[in-house]
């Protein structure tokens, strides 16, 4: 017991917490605190607001304020390095498919893990799946599926990609997707904190009328990115490399990731 | 509200708090945001505050316990796993702690709370809110694992 009783002391009490962390952490309390204090108010002054507008002017039309969906919400700090950061958070969906389709339960992704067509996906789970001419593949893999009661309540798939595309330009390795269903107890949505030097872009897709997050994490030699998108209830990310020998200037590269944003469709 | 209260607590236990976390998640952009949640419910919590300090520690790791089960749940769902953290993998890491981090999780908070902290099995039975003999088998299971690792690391 002495032992082990004093290894936890001398390494434990070798981790320190500097005061730049503490300020920190104590500022994001009362900021957060702060902005729910205020977020109360103005919840508050804005229903207020609007109950007396529907009263002295009856239905507002409000076609001319439309706008799209921003389904991520992020901020942006600077680290205790003095480094940018952002971190970001998604709403939670929760998607509506065919909760007793015959998918069988997954809980390890492994290389064995069952492959099947896009189409017949679609139709079991009575979903649509975004496709693109980057990913060409109509195959994607089941990773992961959980079922609550028979349900299904969560289920993730990959892209079956690894093939080069459009002419070694764009390649697409490791994307993914997935989705929770109400059976799902857990929280859900992406969480990205580009911790370090990663450098985050948020684009705003037209085809998908949704903004999309693109996150740089190229090293040495290659152009390497994570897309995250949340379309119509179902979260993915697209991990991509781009060609440096053949893409060189950062305009082409930004053409080519959002290209390959733009051609995400059904 | 009573922020000075708040910050004399803050300043005086969040140490504690944090190596505790630690100790579960083993990484610090995490223990950095349980903890950041753990301190904002007591900030909003005014009946907490004017406990005594042992009181409100116990509180805390409550609450910091609960906090890291939350995590566990959005880890299960996150697709970026391996973007976070990037900078703190370069950290040299002590064997015990490389011990800790090839035993089951389950089983590091109450070796923790045992051995660092002193609580008692009874205590630690409080504050996780588990019976005393899921504690027992917890700590028995868990420290013959982690003296395996630690031997194993220490070859």
């Amino acid at each position: 017991m002495s032992k082990i009783s004093d290894e936890f002391k001398k390494e434990f009490n070798q981790i320190e917490v500097d005061n730049s962390t503490l300020d920190k952490i104590e500022n994001n309390i009362y900021h957060k605190y702060n902005s729910y204090k205020r977020r109360k108010k103005i919840v508050v002054t804005v229903v207020s607001l609007f109950l007396v507008a529907i009263v002295s002017t009856g239905i507002v039309y409000a076609d001319d304020i439309k706008n799209y969906v921003r389904t991520f919400k992020f901020k942006e700090y600077i680290k205790d390095n003095g480094k940018k950061g952002v971190y970001g958070k998604s709403e939670c969906f929760k998607k509506v498919i065919n909760y007793d389709a015959p998918l069988d339960e997954v809980d390890t992704e492994t290389d064995y893990n069952k492959n099947y067509k896009i189409k017949d996906i679609e139709d079991m789970l009575n979903i649509k799946i975004l496709k693109s001419k980057y990913l060409e593949t109509e195959e994607i893999k089941q990773l992961k599926t959980y079922k609550i009661n028979n349900k299904i309540s969560y289920t993730m798939f990959s892209y079956n990609t690894g093939k080069n595309n459009n002419n070694n330009i764009i390649r697409s390795r490791m994307s993914k997707f997935y989705f929770v269903t109400k059976y799902s107890s857990g929280e859900c949505g992406i969480e990205f904190n580009s911790s370090g030097s990663l450098k985050a872009t948020e684009y705003y897709v037209k085809n998908l009328d949704t903004n999309a997050y693109i996150f740089n994490f190229s090293k040495g030699f290659s152009w390497d990115y994570i897309i995250f998108v949340i379309y119509d209830g179902i979260n993915y990310s697209f991990v991509i490399s781009i060609n440096p020998i053949k893409v060189n200037t950062d305009e082409l590269q930004e053409y080519y990731l959002h290209d390959f944003l733009e051609s995400l469709h059904y | 509200m009573e922020t000075s209260r708040f910050d004399e607590v803050y300043k005086s236990l969040f140490k504690d708090v944090f190596r505790l976390v630690y100790s579960y998640v083993l990484n610090i952009s995490d223990t950095e945001d349980i903890l950041q949640k753990t301190f904002y419910k007591l900030y909003k919590n005014k009946k907490i505050l004017k406990l005594s300090d042992i009181e409100i520690k116990k509180w805390l790791f409550r609450v910091s316990i609960n906090e890291t089960k939350d995590l566990k749940k959005l880890l299960k769902y996150r697709i970026h796993e391996g973007l976070d953290n990037i900078e703190y993998k370069t950290k040299e890491s002590v064997s015990l702690i490389n011990a800790l981090s090839k035993i089951k999780k389950e089983y590091r908070i109450p070796l923790y709370l045992y051995y660092y902290e002193g609580y008692k099995v009874s205590e630690i039975a409080k504050i996780m809110k588990k019976s005393e003999s899921n504690i027992k088998v917890r700590l028995h299971r868990g420290r013959e694992l982690l003296k395996t690792e630690w031997r194993d690391l220490n070859e």
